[in-house]
């Protein structure tokens, strides 16, 4: 088996515990959803319940995030994952490869359950409800909103890896506040970058949303991706050549 | 790179990535076409010999029935020819509203269209010549309402509601204030009242003698006038989970019953229902006593003299009315139906599986099963029951949707 392979089935196993309780968590939660009418639930509403595992879902993803991104490179598991013989770009492209599988497992384990529950809401959303204007876009929403949500998912993580790896510097030592106040002002710059460019510029020109706005947002998130992932691998390489 | 390339774990991420795509989209294609393309059929032909095409399906994106006496009908068409059209019952188109903007709702004397740049509104007395350019009013907000004899219209010159009576006489007017959350005005069931909310404050109005003889708390809402008694909602906030409670209070505005974990769900002259936690229905009477009524199933909605209930059992309706403090089944349906016979057809569903919180009130009720159809006062089919959507009847004419195409019938007597 190839080197790389092994990086990304260690980084699989890093969270398999986190992929399986959210997992049931989800199911647990269409259960509620679907089944209702047919359980009397103690709290006395389904979405309080919901609510709860909702957090707990939010909290694994947060722990996912935590292990593959900072536990591998900085945290306590550092000795050992550093030890294996990968590149700087191996171990980003790696890192965000396991991302990239985590959401197309979600996305499709999503519109699954969309098909298995209601398959009137999927046709629904597919062509709009009667009442609504139908644009041309509003045909093929799912399959744009898939690729888009994948894409956003992996800068999303490419960004949030960059951020660790930029606060934690070359050596540990150099964290201090104003660092810290720099990755989170950056975060939350590039993060409102990735999600709302396309539509704060089709909002303040009145514009209808068109195919190309599609594209043109996959090509910011792409565009972002290569920045985080070269800044990364420089830095990364800087940290190994020092260590 | 070179273990990048040969990784088999990235190769089967990038092929199935690309894989799920290609999926979505021929999953997609396959359910719009089913959808959108699936449906060019004769209605006659599929629904049987007493419905008479009028439209039909997909000439209009969306038909609304104007008024059926008069046999006027408006059709919204999309792409080069966008817009509101009104036809008649041969299915002449009369008159093209150009207007960007959706119709609103409609009464005995106005249309109301809305849209982005205002509102404008056309007179049935005063129907506009062929291709009218709508006289388009720049305000944000506009309003209508009517009780067969008044009606409430918002005069943006004097920023106020204005009640009218049938012969143009002002009855009534109350200034407008947007300011917190803004003030709104609608008839009451009992004549002579109408519900306007001020300042977050809902007041009772009798708009005959100016008189404003009841003012609901902050929390309360003044839902409507319900078997002889008014029905006031009011917001339990301290609890943790949100839940309501209704009051009823007689002509003189005093308290004659406070429910408890339970909201006031609808009504007529007779009856009310209430919705209790865990979505239980209950029947009581003008004095909020709850009234046995598991045997005859599940209550659906409220004609002008019965609730009607759904046994799922039996699968069969049940129309009920008290009689000495007792309810009686005064009809029965082996279809799922939920009106009475005002226009001397109902619409009924002849399926399984159906969940009835969602045809309640809906205009236009549908469904993925094409299982809609009509029945005649004497519970007989007037059609087959081969519909996706349909809408209430008028005059005999309907509107009905198979699959996401409308067109509009005309049903003829049995």
């Amino acid at each position: 088996m190839n080197i790389f392979d092994k990086y990304i089935i260690t980084n699989l196993n890093m969270v398999k515990t986190q992929i399986v309780s959210i997992v049931i968590c989800c199911i647990v939660m269409i259960g509620c959803t679907y089944f209702s009418f047919k359980i009397l639930l103690p709290f006395g509403s389904i979405g309080f319940i919901c609510m709860i595992l909702g957090i707990v879902i939010f909290s694994q993803n947060i722990l996912i995030y935590k292990k593959i991104f900072y536990d591998s490179i900085y945290g306590s598991s550092a000795v050992i994952y550093n030890q294996l013989p990968v590149s700087p770009k191996e171990i980003v492209i790696g890192k965000l490869t396991v991302i990239g599988i985590i959401s197309l497992m979600s996305a499709v384990f999503s519109i699954f359950i969309m098909v298995f529950i209601s398959r009137t809401a999927l046709v629904n959303m597919l062509i709009g409800n009667v009442e609504l204007e139908q644009s041309n876009i509003q045909d093929f929403m799912i399959p744009y909103n898939f690729v888009e949500s994948i894409v956003c998912s992996i800068s999303q993580g490419a960004l949030l890896l960059y951020a660790i790896i930029f606060y934690n510097g070359i050596s540990t030592k150099k964290k201090t506040t104003g660092r810290l106040v720099l990755t989170v002002f950056m975060v939350l710059m590039l993060g409102m970058i990735l999600n709302n460019t396309v539509k704060f510029f089709t909002k303040a020109l009145k514009m209808e949303y068109a195919i190309w706005m599609f594209y043109l947002s996959i090509m910011i998130d792409i565009m972002i991706l290569v920045i985080m992932c070269v800044l990364s691998i420089k830095t990364l390489e800087k940290k190994y050549e020092l260590s | 790179m070179k273990s990048l390339i040969k990784s088999k774990w990235f190769i089967i991420y990038i092929v199935s990535l690309f894989a799920t795509t290609g999926l979505i989209i021929l999953g997609s294609f396959y359910l719009t076409e089913e959808y959108l393309e699936g449906s060019a059929v004769d209605i006659t032909e599929i629904a049987g010999e007493n419905v008479e095409e009028i439209v039909p399906l997909g000439k209009y994106k969306t038909i609304k029935i104007l008024n059926g006496e008069k046999g006027l009908f408006l059709g919204e068409k999309t792409g080069k020819e966008k817009g509101w059209y009104l036809f008649d019952k041969d299915g002449n188109e009369l008159i093209n509203f150009s207007f960007d903007g959706n119709f609103e709702k409609k009464n005995d004397r106005y249309i109301l269209f809305s849209g982005e740049d205002g509102y404008f509104i056309v007179n049935y007395d005063e129907l506009p010549e062929n291709n009218y350019q709508a006289e388009i009013k720049k305000s944000s907000y506009a309003d209508l309402d009517e009780n067969g004899e008044n009606y409430i219209l918002y005069n943006e010159e004097n920023e106020s509601y204005e009640v009218y009576s049938s012969d143009e006489k002002l009855l009534f007017e109350i200034s407008y204030d947007d300011t917190d959350g803004g003030d709104s005005v609608k008839f009451a069931k009992k004549e002579g009242y109408l519900i306007k909310t001020e300042d977050n404050c809902d007041h009772i109005v009798n708009y005959l003698t100016g008189e404003d003889e009841y003012k609901a708390k902050k929390d309360s809402t003044v839902c409507d006038y319900v078997a002889g008694r008014w029905i006031i909602e009011i917001d339990a906030k301290s609890d943790f989970l949100h839940t309501v409670q209704y009051q009823i209070l007689n002509d003189s505005y005093e308290s004659e019953f406070d429910g408890r974990q339970s909201e006031f769900y609808y009504g007529n002259d007779k009856l009310l229902v209430a919705r209790e936690t865990y979505n239980k229905d209950l029947i009581c009477d003008a004095s909020g006593n709850q009234l046995e009524c598991k045997e005859y199933g599940m209550p659906i909605s409220a004609t002008k003299d019965t609730i009607v209930l759904y046994d799922y059992k039996n699968e069969c309706t049940n129309y009920v009315t008290i009689e000495e403090d007792q309810l009686k089944v005064v009809d029965k349906c082996k279809y799922y139906c939920n009106m009475d016979f005002e226009d001397g057809f109902a619409i009924a569903y002849n399926g399984k599986n159906i969940d009835t919180k969602d045809y309640k009130y809906d205009d236009f009720r549908t469904n993925e099963e094409r299982k809609w159809g009509f029945i005649d006062k004497n519970m007989n089919p007037a059609t087959k029951f081969v519909f996706s959507a349909v809408s209430e009847t008028d005059n005999g004419f309907a509107v009905i949707g198979i699959k996401k195409k409308q067109g509009l019938i005309r049903l003829n007597e049995v």
